[in-house]
């Protein structure tokens, strides 16, 4: 712990003193105004690993930063971004915003940013971000499809993925079919989270990219009679679900549920975002070390995920400073470790010194091909339609 | 001395009974007798002050020579004894004694202990007291109080025949030697007989002299 | 005094307008102004119906197993009330967690049957029972929870009829004890019982968390449903209109019950022939053995609670028909008690603040009474927070506080006020009687000795009141922690209570966690009794007239 944050306050003094002039004077002054700041971070809570490793950082900054950060604990994103607009609608454009930092990606980055809630562009501010491949990975410049323009850092890298057990099972669907007739001949062993749980969501837009007569589409916006290019993917669900956990009658709330089901012996497949779940889980003992991740031929949807910093904010710079500070080797070594929460770096190895490669030496990400997320406009056009086809 | 003239009792508006003029003298013992319900005790609590805002009164009482009726209840001076000895179940025997006194007077209290008998008890739990001892507490209780005059609404009607005597006399002795006026309410006619004084009557709904 | 008093009255209706009057009315005009607009966009007649359904059946299943319980079991009324009260404390989550415990598919109970006596070698897809979507599990729970409430309501209204003398009647005439009962004590009883039942229909339909744990998935009452929308992000306006159907829904189903007890009641007025023997016993013993398997149920269930939070199920997989990897441990404990425990100080200083501020406006009222008579319109007012579905007003209320800067910021203030609303009522109907029936003489005596209101309040009737002061107090609080919606959405789910914490925190994690934190649950409201009742012992020592209050 002490060795980790000597590294970061190390990072950090060295990347204030080996920078250029001009952006040494701009990033002091931040640091300066962020010193005695409080940040509050608004950020999924349901994962107790995210949770903690959140809350080392808590400590690292506060130590490192004097900036006092706090854990707001989201159960869906979506709650924050209706604060934010609640309190832009109330006149507080400019301040007396209560969300400082919110962890953000796709159709609720695409919605601040539409409605200019996010303040100036500021990651080219953070001294870390250099340290990224912003220049040629396309998920840091597009986020759903919408330009990133600057306005949300990145955390991590995230790619949907089903593990199973091979204790049970030599290999695993590859493909939509596949998955239907494995599901036929495993009646009930099968969930996956109802959306809007982002899992859930994910599931069935890597089915839309199977199922769809022209896939394509989905990159562009959807617009007024999108739903319908959406019947295949309803008629495949359709003929999907009886084989289902419960039959198809019940749905867990969240891909968190799928990891207690498959303990108890309910299910046999968990799905998730993180491609390090599988050594992650694994480390920590809370699944057991046969599982493994499948590989879907069409590839696998990856994104990134980042930080964005609503326009009202009053600690923009203390939160500048925490964005920075979670772009740090030492702080991606930390969260790409399995045994704290495996999730993988956004940060480009080659331009890391030697002591800071190393870090990384011993995790490494079996990442699938990866396939770009659908633009954000579809995720609504998605849940509302599933919603309306299954819950009724 | 105590006097009450032109009273008039109300509940809900409804005139209920009516009262001329009942004086009583320092040392004397006026006795009022009726039935139970023709209102003698309503009547008795209107002079202390102590019935609902149901009850209305008109007329005047005044203790000597002070009105009482503007006078909130608790500052009449009038002390009053219930049917049963009404002692506070979470406080000792000493502690409703001293409840009873104006002002903090230790010396005060044990000659009251000691007179009424309960030295020895006086860190008892008031519900393991006898009737009469219980009586007797209540009582030097309201004397401690040092009351101008004296209501008392049938005292002695929770106690057997032969301590009723006994706590009737006691009451009696002490109303002589304070000289404090005494109105007394009873359906018993022993009671008005060793009282001694005038006694009044309760007939159709109005109160008059007796015999 | 009297410009004192004044004083008091105006400063106490001000205090209760502005606890109960702010939040419900201009909740309840927010949400109508906001939402009515969306009305069509939220109409789910399945939701709906499944509101109405489960709370219709839930509560007629409860009145119906207790006068059950009542006629067969007239002379057991004590053992009855020693086993409806623990029940009636524990917070409702507690027992939802216990039965979807027991009845999982994959549960501690279906291993321990499997395979000899289900037949099951793997565990059985096509098992209802835990989260059953017509919502019978959700009504099982819900009438485990009210059954003790209308029973306990049953012996309080009986107390004072002349019961004995009835039952020489009816014996006289040839009736069974039982049937007698049925006859004659049960339309007079349930004459009172009506307003009651609205007030258990109304939380059935307004609460959230018990179908979180065994409601329908997925299609799920209207209330969990608008709750989910609102975490989920739905437009503002549709969440407030989904209140207003909800409080449109509550109408409905109330006058339904009103219907059903007017048509019974026009059935006993022309009712020629009271049936007799055999026959007239069927009804009741089955609403007995309804009470018995419900009341049994659920004692088992929480009994099982400490057994399954020792068996270590998770972070393995655990093959079914399995019991369990073999290990007893207490990583249940640790990790439960991990998230419960930084919960309890907020948890209980809500609950201190609400139960004490609701006793003091308690007092406040009640003493006003003594001068100013009996005010049937002020306990009206205050118990109808009770009578309105919370989602009707809270959210309304939620969104104002949001506009005006005070949620989330100020959490614990937020949530005492939102509390407040529901602990207040109760807290009143539990003080009320015991302060309205202090003997008169005790007043009466303390005046003449020449005490002041002032000095007779703290002197002589709050000491007499003590015991049921605390129990009021300890009730409070059990009330308080058992409230999950008022505290979401006074501090936009931002504070965290034993209650909030363990439904979004312990979701999906294993069995051992679940039952543990289902104890945790179950175990703080009991525990304060159990120091109410310690207390109230300790202040009566060696006072024998302040026992049995």
């Amino acid at each position: 712990m002490r060795f980790l944050s000597l590294g970061a306050a190390i990072t950090a003094l060295s990347s204030i003193v080996s920078a250029e002039n001009t952006d040494n004077t701009v990033w002091d002054r931040v640091l300066l105004e962020a010193h005695g700041q409080t940040v509050y971070w608004n950020a999924w809570g349901g994962d107790d690993n995210i949770n903690d490793y959140i809350e080392w950082a808590r400590v690292q900054v506060a130590e490192i930063y004097g900036v006092k950060l706090h854990h707001v604990k989201l159960i869906d994103t979506a709650a924050a971004i209706q604060v934010v607009e609640m309190e832009f609608a109330a006149g507080k454009r400019e301040d007396g915003g209560s969300v400082d930092m919110i962890w953000i990606n796709g159709e609720n980055f695409a919605r601040l940013k539409r409605q200019d809630m996010l303040g100036q562009p500021f990651v080219e501010d953070l001294p870390n971000y250099s340290l990224t491949d912003f220049e040629s990975n396309l998920s840091i410049q597009q986020d759903f499809s919408e330009k990133t323009e600057g306005l949300e850092s990145p955390w991590g890298l995230a790619q949907f993925t089903i593990l199973f057990d091979t204790a049970r099972f030599q290999k695993f669907p590859t493909t939509a079919l596949e998955l239907l007739s494995w599901a036929e001949s495993n009646p009930g062993r099968f969930a996956y989270p109802s959306p809007p749980n982002f899992v859930g969501t994910t599931f069935i837009k890597q089915l839309a990219l199977e199922t769809m007569e022209d896939p394509s589409l989905l990159y562009s916006p959807a617009v007024e009679n999108s739903a319908i290019l959406l019947e295949p993917l309803w008629s495949y669900l359709e003929q999907l679900h009886p084989y289902l956990w419960r039959q198809g009658q019940a749905f867990p709330d969240s891909h968190i549920n799928l990891r207690d089901l498959f303990n108890r012996d309910e299910i046999d497949v968990i799905l998730t975002f993180n491609p390090g779940d599988a050594a992650a889980l694994v480390a920590q003992e809370i699944m057991p070390p046969s599982i493994a991740p499948a590989t879907f031929k069409l590839g696998h949807i990856t994104n990134t995920h980042f930080l964005a910093l609503p326009g009202n904010s009053e600690s923009r710079a203390g939160a500048m400073v925490v964005a920075n500070f979670l772009l740090s080797p030492a702080a991606q070594a930390r969260k790409a470790d399995p045994s704290i929460w495996g999730d993988t770096t956004v940060l480009d190895l080659s331009k890391l010194d030697a002591l800071d490669r190393n870090l990384f030496q011993t995790y490494t990400t079996a990442l699938g091909d990866a396939v770009l997320e659908p633009h954000a406009s579809w995720v609504p056009v998605l849940e509302a339609g599933w919603k309306s086809k299954f819950s009724q | 001395m105590l006097k009450a003239s032109d009273i008039n009792l109300y509940i809900d508006g409804r005139q209920f009974l009516k009262v001329g003029n009942i004086t009583v003298e320092p040392g004397r013992i006026v006795t009022l007798l009726g039935p139970s319900g023709s209102g003698k005790s309503t009547f008795l609590r209107s002079i202390a002050g102590l019935n609902d805002s149901k009850v209305t009164m008109t007329g005047h009482v005044s203790l000597e020579k002070l009105d009482l009726m503007p006078l909130p209840a608790h500052l009449r001076r009038v002390g009053y004894l219930d049917q049963r000895p009404t002692l506070f179940p979470h406080m000792s025997v000493a502690q409703n004694l001293a409840f009873g006194q104006r002002k903090p007077n230790p010396e005060e209290l044990n000659r009251a202990l000691v007179t009424s008998g309960m030295n020895d008890k006086r860190d008892h739990d008031v519900a393991s007291l006898s009737g009469g001892e219980a009586a007797r507490i209540a009582l030097m209780r309201m004397l401690l109080s040092a009351p101008k005059a004296m209501l008392l609404d049938e005292p002695f009607a929770a106690l057997d025949p032969q301590l009723r005597s006994k706590i009737r006399g006691f009451i009696f002795d002490q109303v002589r030697t304070r000289q404090l006026p005494v109105l007394l309410v009873t359906h018993d006619e022993e009671d008005a007989k060793a009282a001694g004084g005038e006694i009044y009557g309760i007939k159709n709904q109005e109160v008059a002299r007796e015999a | 005094m009297d410009t004192l008093a004044r004083t008091a009255v105006i400063a106490a209706l001000l205090i209760v307008g502005f606890v109960i009057g702010f939040p419900l009315l201009l909740g309840l005009w927010q949400s109508l102004y906001g939402g009515l607009p969306y009305l069509s966009n939220v109409f789910d007649s399945a939701g709906l119906f499944k509101s109405a359904f489960t709370a219709l059946m839930s509560s007629a299943l409860a009145l119906f197993s207790a006068v059950g319980l009542a006629a067969i079991f007239q002379g057991k009324q004590r053992a009855l009330t020693w086993i409806s009260l623990p029940l009636l404390a524990i917070p409702h989550a507690a027992i939802a967690q216990a039965i979807s415990l027991l009845f999982g598919p994959s549960s501690f109970t279906i291993r321990l049957l499997s395979p000899w006596a289900t037949g099951y070698t793997s565990t059985p897809n096509n098992w209802l029972w835990d989260q059953h979507p017509d919502g019978w599990t959700l009504i099982i729970v819900l009438a485990m929870k009210e059954l003790p409430f209308f029973l306990i309501l049953i012996y309080n209204l009986s107390s004072s009829l002349p019961l004995s003398a009835w039952q020489r009647g009816s014996t006289s005439l040839g009736y069974s004890r039982v049937t007698g009962w049925w006859h004659i004590v049960l339309p007079v009883i349930l004459r009172r019982l009506w307003l009651p039942l609205c007030l258990v229909i109304i939380f059935c339909l307004s609460v959230v968390d018990v179908p979180a744990l065994v409601g329908p998935n997925l299609t799920k009452t209207f209330a969990h449903q608008m709750y989910q929308n609102w975490i989920n992000d739905t437009p503002q306006g549709e969440v407030l209109a989904s209140g207003v159907l909800l409080l449109g829904l509550s109408i409905i189903t109330i006058a339904i019950s009103a219907a059903i007890f007017k048509l019974y009641y026009l059935y006993l007025r022309f009712k020629r022939h009271f049936v007799r023997g055999l026959p007239a016993l069927i009804l009741p013993w089955l609403g007995a053995s309804l009470g018995l398997l419900l009341m049994g149920t659920a004692l088992v269930s929480l009994a099982l609670l400490p057994v399954q939070s020792v068996l270590e199920t998770s972070g393995h997989r655990v093959p079914f028909p399995q019991i369990w990897m073999g290990k007893i441990g207490l990583n249940g404990w640790m990790e439960a008690l991990k998230v419960g425990i930084p919960t309890l100080p907020t948890t209980l200083l809500i609950g201190a603040l609400t139960s004490s501020i609701s006793l003091l406006i308690a007092l406040w009222l009640l003493v006003l009474e003594k001068s100013y008579g009996h005010q049937r319109w002020l306990e009206t007012v205050l118990m109808i927070p009770l009578l309105v579905p919370q989602m009707a007003f809270l959210a309304g209320g939620a969104f104002l506080g949001i506009r005006l800067g005070l949620i989330p910021n100020h959490g614990i203030l937020m949530a005492t006020w939102f509390h407040l609303l529901f602990v207040l009522p109760y807290i009143f109907l539990i003080i009320a009687p015991t302060y309205r029936g202090i003997d008169l003489s005790f007043r009466r005596t303390a005046t003449a000795l020449g005490h002041n209101w002032w000095s007779i309040f703290f002197r002589v009737e709050l000491p007499i009141l003590f015991r049921p002061l605390v129990f009021a107090f300890a009730w409070g609080l059990a009330v308080s922690m058992a409230l999950y919606l008022p505290t979401f959405f006074a501090t936009s789910g931002r504070l965290e209570t034993l209650l909030t914490a363990g439904l979004t925190q312990l979701a999906g994690k294993g069995d051992n966690i679940r039952a543990v934190w289902g104890l945790m649950l179950l175990m703080l409201p009991v525990f304060c009794f159990l120091a109410a009742y310690g207390l109230a012992s300790w202040q009566a020592s060696g006072r024998k007239g302040l026992r049995g209050g």
